[in-house]
């Protein structure tokens, strides 16, 4: 091109700023590939978007995983449509895997690969529209499915897991791998009202995250209080073991001497001991799984964290229960209402009503403050009968 | 064919701890970036951390680097963790040593765990999203250059985790870090001729203050109408309707800065970020203001927080008074109202529906 338009020129001065520092840098790493820079470039000179949603590919088999984005000036940069493709549980992925997606980033898109994206899982972003067909094809020759996109399961993710953690109350991979076996129909098709995203935390730590950004979270956790290891605890010296001691939120634990004793009905499980004490205190044996309900960023409502729902004693029943939570979320939610806002609006005791078959115990971190409540006959009867059989006046 | 994600996945974890899965019983950090795990019979292996690139984006040139990494020191297996780092698993020291300053060569700095800043992610922005309201990677890129000593030179008083999200759609983990930054659109968006092409009824049911309304012409033909004064400029009816647009972005567009967001339970909970500076304009290359902002948050909660103290625990202890007091920050009323809500939003048990 002889004469670029100015803001392609601003651009590229924009662009040579950002390239300055030492944190590794994106703008060299697109300098590389064929990625349409100048656009980009343009769209920083501009500080405005230049890419638009729109189009629609028609892929035999693929009705999730594709990202149409269209560019707004052709005469700058091409489209860079993406195709998600599904990263292996707990996120490992081998060597051979990485060399066959490059050659196929090579092959149709162009030459980039964003591992990983915050949803994880592997973007090859720059494919025409036209290629999109073939390259999902030869992905699938190789083993590879795309997905993670629409109303659909989002790629459920976990933390590391039992492959590398000791914390690890639930193993988080084989989990995810169980949970493709029975609900890839509802990962693959988009058939809820919004997206629903389900995250697997192997203990209370939390770091898949699955407290705060899933729509169904799942977290490992135990009963009571968690195990102390007497050999390991002789390796702390006087003022780890009173700090340890010092730390517990609810003082639980009691110091004798050179050891220590865990209350365990006063145990939280918030883990502060078990990460001070370098092995010497692990989760208890006797397990529980959690599952929170409603988390999300986006939506109508603005981000809210999950709310724990149900107390579990097998990953089987998690399993299980997902299957159920997603029925009534298809009957009863609106559309592009994500779990979260269809729990603000029907309430969460309605919620578990509909659910049936939940074990219901007290999970309620915080209670309601407004008093707008749908009293109805039968509650105006039965909860003073229940209050004065608690605690007398009749 | 197998239908959904490659598995079992004991076909892609390293084959040297394929016998430790689910014994491990110890780790320690050894330095920034390199922590030792030891199982229940002895074996020890140690695990890598690399940082990458802001928004996770490589060319195959790079990454085919990366992969033959992969292949020499860790089995021919790695991960990418959700908050956008690399992570190597090697037999020995020794090998970690070496992967670790061959990685730097890359130009990949090691680092992370313990008081260290351990992330920074963002969405695409502008790079390949259509909502974008700010150019979240180009910010991190900014911050990663400012922040980037902390990785694994200097300590901080606890995890650090930063994030930059270019709308409200929050894609980039805004709102679950410490340090959140959030693009915000600031205009009433458009209606133009072409929205008769969208789906009206679908449309003005994403608004979720109820600002658009369908109206009938008088020619008999429905458009829709937004009541200036409910809009919140959320985006939401922008990415449902082509004929929805924002007119001057460049002008109006720019992000918030949140802080004090966290997934671990341990003492203020589970919490999101709370907005400090509701908004910060645009301003590529360097967003002086907000790496200014944020390098300011940091440089205090380091020198006033005690060890092992999140920015949401520093703050649940001084109070939101004396944050603004010791960064110096102006405090914006706009923002009052939503400092007091914790963590988990009372949901209105049994509601009247």
């Amino acid at each position: 091109m002889s004469n670029p338009p100015e803001e392609v020129v601003k651009g590229r001065k924009i662009l040579d700023d950002l390239k300055k520092g030492d944190w590794p840098n994106f703008v060299k790493e697109a300098q590389k590939t064929r990625y349409p820079v100048d656009l980009y470039g343009a769209s920083l000179a501009l500080k405005r978007d230049l890419f638009t949603t729109g189009g629609y590919v028609s892929v035999p088999g693929a009705p999730t995983g594709i990202l149409m984005r269209v560019t707004s000036r052709p005469d700058i940069g091409e489209n860079a449509n993406i195709v998600r493709v599904l990263i292996p549980s707990g996120n490992f992925v081998t060597s051979e895997m990485l060399d066959k997606l490059c050659d196929l980033a090579d092959k149709y898109g162009v030459g980039m690969v964003h591992a990983i994206s915050t949803g994880e899982d592997i973007e090859i972003p720059g494919i025409p529209k036209e290629k999109i067909r073939d390259f999902i094809a030869e992905l699938r020759q190789n083993g590879y499915e795309c997905g993670s996109t629409g109303d659909a399961f989002r790629a459920t993710t976990t933390c590391v897991g039992s492959a590398l953690c000791e914390y690890s109350n639930l193993n988080t991979e084989e989990f995810r791998d169980k949970f493709y076996d029975m609900y890839n129909d509802f990962a693959k098709y988009p058939t809820f009202p919004h997206k629903v995203k389900v995250k697997v935390s192997g203990c209370p730590i939390d770091c898949g995250r699955a407290t705060q950004k899933a729509d169904i979270g799942i977290v490992g956790s135990w009963k009571g209080a968690p195990e102390v290891d007497e050999k390991l605890l002789k390796n702390l010296n006087n003022e780890e073991i009173d700090g340890i001691v010092n730390s517990c939120p609810t003082g639980a634990i009691k110091r004798n001497g050179s050891s220590i004793s865990i209350k365990g009905e006063d145990c939280t499980q918030c883990m502060i001991c078990v990460r001070k004490s370098k092995g010497a205190i692990m989760p208890g044996k006797e397990k529980q799984f959690l599952i929170y309900v409603g988390g999300k960023l986006r939506g109508k409502k603005g981000p809210l964290t999950g709310k724990l729902f149900a107390r579990l004693n097998s990953p089987e029943e998690a399993l299980d229960i997902i299957n159920r939570i997603v029925e009534v979320y298809i009957e009863q939610a609106a559309r592009k209402e994500r779990i979260g806002d269809m729990l603000l609006r029907v309430g969460m005791k309605s919620f578990m009503d509909m659910m049936k078959e939940v074990p219901r115990s007290m999970n309620s971190k915080d209670l309601r403050t407004n008093v707008f409540y749908a009293v109805n006959e039968k509650d105006r009867e039965e909860i003073p009968r229940k209050v004065s059989k608690a605690v007398g006046g009749d | 064919m197998q239908e959904g994600p490659p598995r079992p996945y004991t076909k892609f974890i390293p084959s040297f701890i394929k016998d430790s899965v689910g014994k491990w019983r110890t780790h320690k950090i050894v330095e920034p970036g390199i922590v030792e795990h030891v199982d229940i019979n002895g074996n020890k292996i140690y695990t890598v951390r690399a940082g990458s690139t802001p928004n996770g984006r490589y060319s195959t040139e790079t990454m085919r680097k990366i992969s033959a990494l992969a292949r020499k020191y860790s089995g021919g297996s790695m991960r990418f963790t959700g908050a956008v780092n690399m992570e190597f698993i090697v037999k020995d020291m020794k090998d970690a040593i070496a992967l670790k300053t061959e990685l730097e060569d890359l130009g990949f700095p090691v680092g992370g765990w313990d008081g260290h800043l351990w992330s920074l992610t963002s969405c695409a922005g502008y790079f390949h999203c259509a909502l974008a309201a700010t150019d979240a990677p180009s910010i991190i890129q900014n911050i990663g250059n400012a922040l980037g000593k902390y990785f694994n030179k200097e300590e901080l008083p606890a995890k650090l985790t930063v994030a930059a999200s270019g709308c409200p759609s929050s894609c980039g983990n805004s709102f679950l870090t410490d340090i959140s930054i959030s693009g915000i659109h600031t205009e009433v968006p458009i209606i133009t001729p072409d929205v008769s092409k969208c789906d009206l009824q679908g449309t003005a049911y994403t608004c979720p203050v109820g600002a658009i309304q369908i109206k009938q012409l008088p020619d008999g033909s429905k458009t829709l109408e937004i009541r200036n004064n409910l809009c919140i400029g959320c985006g939401l009816c922008v990415g449902a309707c082509a004929g929805i647009i924002f007119e001057t972005p460049e002008k109006t567009d720019g992000h918030a800065i949140a802080i004090g967001g966290k997934a671990v339970p341990s003492r203020v909970g589970t919490t999101l970020s709370r907005i400090v500076i509701p908004y910060l304009p645009n301003e590529p290359p360097y967003y002086p203001k907000t790496v200014a902002a944020v390098v300011r948050i940091v440089e205090t909660w380091k020198k006033d927080a005690r060890k092992g103290e999140r920015i949401a625990d520093w703050i649940d202890r001084i109070g939101w008074e004396k944050f603004f007091e010791k960064t110096g920050l102006p405090f914006f009323e706009q923002d009052m109202e939503y400092l007091d809500i914790r963590g988990i939003m009372t949901l209105r048990e049994g509601g009247t529906r």
